[in-house]
Parts: structure tokens; C-alpha cells; sequence
């Protein structure tokens, strides 16, 4: 009998560990599940940190106020704009911080404006900082909505985007009066509009892949407008709509080590004169026109060890002040030698530049992509000289 | 005569004359600690751990072989190496470890005759069976199609870590042979001709992440990537300019995972699936796996010849792609998307969600009224286009 009781007890003991490790198991995973909704125009004004839970902003907003921090981390976001709801996150004075998220827009009543700029953005920056690292942000309708834009009458500074996928925004980091930026290993895929817009100085845009800028539209992959000092390096290219990298009067400007594969128009393109953008870049009408630029000739910019393969063109530029363009591969394929001598022909692409050092720059043809193509002349490098007028 | 002025100002001016020469005495050390010289005359065994930091190495006529309870580490360092016939390889990892961090590696081969069409004779690392830890190093070769990187043998090894190096004109890069937890990642290869990273009789966890290959085959014959008889293997990330073949080739490849790679402007197929031939098989005289468990999904395949296709392999699951080509009219486009004949011995075949897009043109003026959408690629019958 007394065996028996024992036995007992052996089994209640298990039975109750075995309901407490279930009772934790339901609450951890209810905590870790746990939805917050936020209400339309819900104000952060002292620091707020969200962990681990999904927060709906189907509804809702948030203004950052009073200098406070709002962080975010671990969690799924889910957030619709609207016109009523234009922005999700408005940093009016303090800091979002968001890591290791996943957010998934939706734009509701927006109608496609694939020509013109988003009025709704999931993030305003008017005074303050933002950083994103590790998240995921993607939006269900494309030409809808736009993602980050920061405003031009509040300079900011210090803005970090790290190791984040964008997916189909229309418009995503429009950095303007924005210094001492990083934009790094981000991956961008199917975004129109502006994708990587810098209005400002001391930035950097590193390693980050870009894929299908445009999205068959309109938008440049990299932009950089009115800046001085920024660095554009180690960034992947792929099929953009419009241009690789467009930098307009601009100072001190590094190009290195970039690859452009694919693209309608140039891989890369320096300029000075806002009106020339009249012909090819017409979403940067919508803005660039009606800034007053501070740096009038664009100057000292280098474009080193860059790959640039079947774009339409290379590169080209006109009224530039002292540009470097050495170590670079350019791969196209033309029909005829007189078509490839006039689009390497650097008297054509390289207009009114003072100062030009062009050096140890080499061109292949492209292979064939017909079944009998003919590849004789795509088996080796040649030199693209300054001159340009590559023939075979 | 005393004054407590003039010693004071004596007192200072000798700390600062002390001051002055450790200065002086610190940049000479470095400056010779930087230059000096480690000659390597004929072959040098390594039979104890050996280590080497911010030196110059002349190897013009020596080589290292390591050998069993030796371990060689070299860092931040120059290597100069002659490899001709007497001096055949570098370093020769007969057993123990290897492990070389940020060098710049120089490697003269203007002795050795271009093999364009062959496989190179010559190695700088010969590895039989040791820890192998290749990092950050910059490594060259003077003299193109003449000499491979690294060869192992057949003797099984494992946990070879290739990261994050620049690899420049070798005829042949990583050749991998029954090495199993290897790991290929964040290198870029340029003007590698042959096969740029050749994995041969693996069976498990072999990553090759992140590497950008320019020219894979310089311009003349190679691949990017050869899975060959091998299973698990991951591909993915990685990024392929201007093969002068495949972009990736599998023959007997199982559990192999292509995930997000960018595979552009190739001479060839950007994927191919290879059925292996009696004639490899005789040659290689092995007995091959067959192709299957094979998943090809997020990839890029832009305006290489041919976008994939292959021959005998079950369980192909192919989902979630991009093609991107150019043809000069629908019935070219249809028959070379057409995965009846792409991919006509294909079994158990799932094809879900690729998408083709007509690349831009490159004319002026040219037509793109066709290349401005994403159509669906579909299983079969090819992609019609308006």
C-alpha cells in the first residue's frame, strides 16, 4: 500500500511539472504572439520599446515626439496607408529605431501614379534619426506608395540602413538635406522611383543590391543630387529602368567598384545642369527643378574599377569639372562597328569636361544570345580609349 | 655655476632627445620588421608550428611542404613565389594545418607554358589532407592559362575555409576533391580561366556563398561553378559576370540547393544539369550519382546565351526565377524557352512561379516594346510573347 501511495506521488510530481512547462509554453508563445493595436496618430513622447509581438497598424500611426526613442525589434509589423493615413511612422522630433523586423504594407485607395511622387510614405522624417537594420519591409501594390523621405527645411544626419530588403515601393529612401548617411548591404527589389536619393553630404552607399530599379517604370537606382563627399561602392546593379547611377552637380564623389548588369539607358551618368534632366529623367523634375543648388559644376568625380555589362550605354557626362574614369569594363553589343564607334565615341558622351584623366578603361562585346550568333569578336578585351571610337 | 633654470631646461631637452630617438628607433624597427626578407630555398618542411606575420617571404626558388605534427600560419605578410618545373607548387599541406590571413601573394609563372584548352600542371597550394583557412589573402598570377590555385587530392579531408579573397588569372581556382565541410565564401575571382570552383566527390555540407566571379574561363573556356558526383551543396548568392561556358554545372549532383544567384551575359547555359556520360565515367572512373533533389529558386538569369536546362535528373523543383534574354523573333523565343526541350528528361519536375522578361535593347533606336513586363515562364510550350 505504502509502495503504491509513493507511486502516486512519483506520477502527481511528473504530471504537475509536465502542466507547468505546458502553462509556460502557453504563455510564452501568447506573449510572443501578442498583437498590439495602435490607434491613428498614437504619440510616442518618451522611449517605447516593442519586442517580440506583432503590432497592427492597420488602423493606426505613430508620431514621434519630444526628442523620444521609439525601437521596435523582433516583431511583424502590419501597416496600411491610406490617404487619411499617409505616413505610419512620423518622426516629428526623437529616433525610430527598428531591428530584425518583418513589415508588410498595404496600400489601400491608392491608385497606381507610376510618374509621379508618393504622397504617402510608411516613414516621415521631419527633426531626428532613423535606423533600420535587418528588417524586411515589403508592400503589396507597386506605384503606390513611397518609404522614407525626410524633409528639406529640417536637415538631418546620421541616418543608418543596414542589411534591410525593400520590396515594391514606389520611392525609398529619399535622403534630402541628410548628412553622414550609411546605406549598406540593403537589397532592393522591384521599387520605383527614386531608390537611393542623397541630397546631402559625407554618405555612404555600400554593397547594397538593387534589382530591377524602375520596376519598368521610371526610377534611378542611386541618385546624388546637390552633395558633396559621398561614396558609392561595391553596389550591384540589375536591369534598372532608367539609370545605374545618376550624380548631378555634385562634389568629391566616389564611384568604385560597382557592377551594372542589364538597364535601358547609361550605367552612370554625371551632369550639372538641372535642365538637362528634362529629356530622360523626368520623376527628378518633380523636385530637383525648384531646389537652389549649392554646388553649380559638378567636380572631382572618380569612377574606378567598375563593371558595366548590356546597359544601353556606358557612361556620360557634360559640364564637369575634373573626372576620373580608369579601371573600368564596359560589355555591350552593337550591330555594326560604325554603331558601337558612335556610342563609344567620348566626344559624344563626354561633353564640356574640364580635366578628364580617362586610363586603362576595356571594352568586350558582349556574346551573342542567338543560337548561330556570331561571338569572333567576344572573346577578347580591348582597350576603350579616351578618344573612345572602339572598333573591331 | 648653478641655476635650477638651466638644468630644468637641460632635463627637458634630454627627454626630448630620449623621446626623439624612440621614435626614431620605432619606425626603423618597424620599417625593417616590414622589409625583411625570409629567403625559402628548395623545399622547406614544416614539421612543427611555424608562424610568419608582417614579413616578405621569397619564395622564387622554394617551396613549403608541411608535413605530420606541422602547422604553418602566415599573416599579413608578402609571399613571392617562381613556380616552374623544379618548383612545382608553393605550399604542399601533405598533413597538418594552413592557415594564411591578409597576404598579398604573388606568384611569377612566366616559366610555364599557356595551357588554354588543359588543365594546369601547376599549384600553388597542394593540399592532401590537413585543416586548410585561406582568409582575406589577395592572391595573382602573372601569366594567364598557366597555373592552378588549389588542388586537393583524393585523399578525404575536411573543413577547408576559402573566404572573402581576391583571386586573380589562375587556370583553375578552388578544385575541391573529397573534401567534405567546405566552405567557398565572399571571394571574387577575376580572369580565372578553367573552372573557377570545381567540387568533386563531396558529400556533405559544401557552401559556396557570396562569390563574384568576372570572367569566369577568361575569355577563352571555363566555368563559374562545377558540382561534379557531389551532394550537399549549397550555391547560393553568389554572383556570375561573363562566363566563357556554364554559369554553374551539375553532373551527379544531389541535395543540391541554386538559391539567389546572379548569373549574366554567359557564352553559355546559365544553369545546366548534365547527365554523366559513359566517356566520364570511363574517364574519371567514377561511379556517378544520379542527378536528382535538386532545387533551383530566386535565381537571375539574365542575357547569357541560354537561360537552364539539362538532362536525366528527378526531383527538379525550379521556382521563383527570373530569365531575362533577347531573341530576334517568337519562334526563337518559344523553342529556347520551351522546357520540352529544355529540360525533356526531367522527373518529378516542379516548375512554379518563374518569370521571363525580354531584356532591353541595346540599339539605338531599338525596340522595347516587349521588354517593359515581367510575363510568366511557363512549364511547358515556351513564352509567347505579343
Amino acid at each position: 500500500m505504502k509502495g503504491n501511495n509513493e507511486n502516486n506521488k512519483v506520477m502527481d510530481t511528473s504530471l504537475f511539472h509536465y502542466l507547468v512547462i505546458l502553462i509556460s509554453l502557453f504563455f510564452a508563445n501568447a506573449v510572443f504572439a501578442q498583437t498590439i493595436k495602435i490607434l491613428p496618430n498614437t504619440v510616442i513622447a518618451y522611449p517605447r520599446n516593442y519586442d517580440n509581438v506583432t503590432l497592427d497598424l492597420s488602423s493606426g500611426s505613430f508620431i514621434i515626439k519630444d526628442n523620444a526613442t521609439l525601437t521596435i525589434t523582433n516583431s511583424q509589423v502590419l501597416g496600411t496607408l491610406t490617404r487619411k493615413i499617409p505616413n505610419l511612422f512620423v518622426v516629428e522630433n526623437g529616433k525610430l529605431v527598428m531591428d530584425k523586423n518583418v513589415v508588410s504594407i498595404k496600400s489601400s485607395g491608392i491608385a497606381e501614379h507610376p510618374q509621379t511622387q508618393s504622397l504617402e510614405n510608411v516613414i516621415q522624417l521631419t527633426f531626428g534619426n532613423v535606423s533600420l537594420t535587418n528588417n524586411s519591409f515589403k508592400i503589396d501594390n507597386y506605384y503606390t506608395a513611397g518609404f522614407l523621405i525626410t524633409t528639406a527645411i529640417a536637415p538631418s544626419t546620421g541616418l543608418n540602413f543596414v542589411n534591410n530588403k525593400f520590396e515594391g515601393f514606389h520611392g525609398v529612401l529619399y535622403l534630402i538635406a541628410s548628412d553622414h548617411s550609411l546605406i549598406k548591404n540593403n537589397t532592393f527589389i522591384r521599387n520605383s522611383y527614386g531608390h537611393i536619393v542623397i541630397i546631402g553630404n559625407h554618405s555612404t552607399i555600400e554593397n547594397n543590391t538593387i534589382m530591377f530599379s524602375g520596376n519598368y517604370r521610371l526610377g534611378n537606382s542611386i541618385d546624388i543630387i546637390d552633395a558633396d563627399n559621398v561614396n558609392i561602392i561595391n553596389n550591384r546593379i540589375f536591369t534598372p529602368t532608367c539609370h545605374g547611377i545618376y550624380i548631378l552637380n555634385s562634389h568629391n564623389v566616389l564611384v568604385e567598384g560597382n557592377s551594372v548588369f542589364g538597364g535601358i539607358t547609361y550605367a552612370m551618368n554625371v551632369y550639372s545642369n538641372p535642365e538637362t534632366l528634362a529629356k530622360d529623367d523626368q520623376y527628378l523634375l518633380a523636385f530637383v527643378p525648384h531646389k537652389k543648388m549649392r554646388h553649380m559644376i559638378s567636380s572631382n568625380i572618380k569612377i574606378k574599377n567598375n563593371f558595366m555589362s548590356q546597359n544601353r550605354f556606358g557612361v556620360a557626362a557634360s559640364d564637369t569639372d575634373k573626372l576620373i574614369v580608369e579601371n573600368n569594363t564596359f560589355i555591350h553589343r552593337f550591330k555594326d562597328n560604325d554603331s558601337r564607334k558612335f556610342w563609344t565615341d567620348n566626344q559624344i558622351l563626354l561633353q564640356n569636361i574640364k580635366s578628364l584623366t580617362w586610363s586603362n578603361n576595356r571594352y568586350k562585346e558582349a556574346y551573342s544570345q542567338e543560337m548561330s550568333g556570331d561571338d569572333s569578336n567576344s572573346m577578347t578585351l580591348v582597350a576603350f580609349p579616351k578618344k573612345g571610337d572602339v572598333s573591331f | 655655476m648653478y641655476t635650477p633654470y638651466k638644468r630644468f631646461t637641460d632635463s627637458k631637452l634630454d627627454y626630448f632627445l630620449i623621446y626623439l630617438i624612440s621614435i626614431a628607433l620605432f619606425i626603423f624597427s618597424n620599417v625593417t620588421y616590414a622589409t625583411t626578407d625570409i629567403v625559402i630555398d628548395g623545399r622547406q618542411v614544416i614539421d612543427k608550428p611555424t608562424s610568419f606575420s608582417n614579413v616578405v617571404i621569397d619564395m622564387t626558388h622554394g617551396r613549403f611542404k608541411i608535413v605530420k605534427g606541422g602547422s604553418l600560419k602566415i599573416e599579413n605578410s608578402t609571399i613571392n613565389s617562381n613556380l616552374y618545373f623544379d618548383n612545382p607548387y608553393t605550399i604542399d599541406l601533405e598533413h597538418g594545418s594552413l592557415f594564411l590571413k591578409n597576404n598579398k601573394i604573388n606568384i611569377d609563372a612566366s616559366m610555364i607554358k599557356s595551357n588554354k584548352l588543359g588543365l594546369a600542371k601547376h599549384e600553388v597550394f597542394k593540399v592532401n589532407k590537413g585543416k586548410v583557412e585561406l582568409i582575406q589573402n589577395d592572391i595573382w598570377v602573372n601569366t594567364s592559362y598557366s597555373v592552378g590555385l588549389l588542388n586537393t587530392t583524393d585523399t578525404e579531408t575536411s573543413g577547408l575555409k576559402l573566404s572573402n579573397n581576391t583571386i586573380k588569372n589562375f587556370h583553375g581556382g578552388f578544385n575541391i576533391t573529397n573534401a567534405n565541410n567546405t566552405e567557398i565564401i565572399g571571394n571574387i575571382f577575376e580572369n580565372v580561366s578553367s573552372i573557377n570552383i570545381n567540387v568533386v566527390n563531396t558529400t556533405n555540407a559544401t557552401k559556396i556563398q557570396n562569390n563574384i566571379f568576372y570572367f569566369p574561363g577568361n575569355l577563352v573556356a571555363g566555368d563559374a561553378i562545377d558540382v561534379i558526383n557531389s551532394s550537399g551543396v549549397t550555391i547560393s548568392d553568389n554572383i556570375v559576370a561573363s562566363s566563357a561556358n556554364y554559369g554553374i554545372y551539375i553532373m551527379g549532383g544531389q541535395n543540391i540547393f541554386i538559391d539567389n544567384n546572379k548569373i549574366s551575359d554567359g557564352y553559355g547555359y546559365g544553369i545546366y544539369i548534365d547527365t554523366p556520360s559513359s566517356i566520364a565515367k570511363a574517364v574519371s572512373k567514377m561511379n556517378y550519382m544520379a542527378n536528382s533533389n535538386i532545387v533551383i529558386s530566386n535565381n537571375y538569369l539574365a542575357q547569357n546565351r541560354y537561360g537552364l536546362s539539362g538532362g536525366v535528373v528527378d526531383n527538379l523543383i525550379v521556382s521563383n526565377n527570373f530569365f531575362i534574354q533577347r531573341f530576334i523573333d517568337n519562334t526563337t523565343r518559344q523553342y529556347w524557352t520551351n522546357n520540352d526541350n529544355l529540360l525533356p528528361l526531367a522527373t518529378n519536375l516542379t516548375w512554379l512561379n518563374n518569370l521571363y522578361k525580354e531584356a532591353f535593347t541595346q540599339e539605338v533606336p531599338g525596340d522595347n516594346s516587349n521588354t517593359l513586363k515581367f510575363v510568366s515562364f511557363p512549364r511547358s510550350g515556351g513564352v509567347l510573347l505579343p
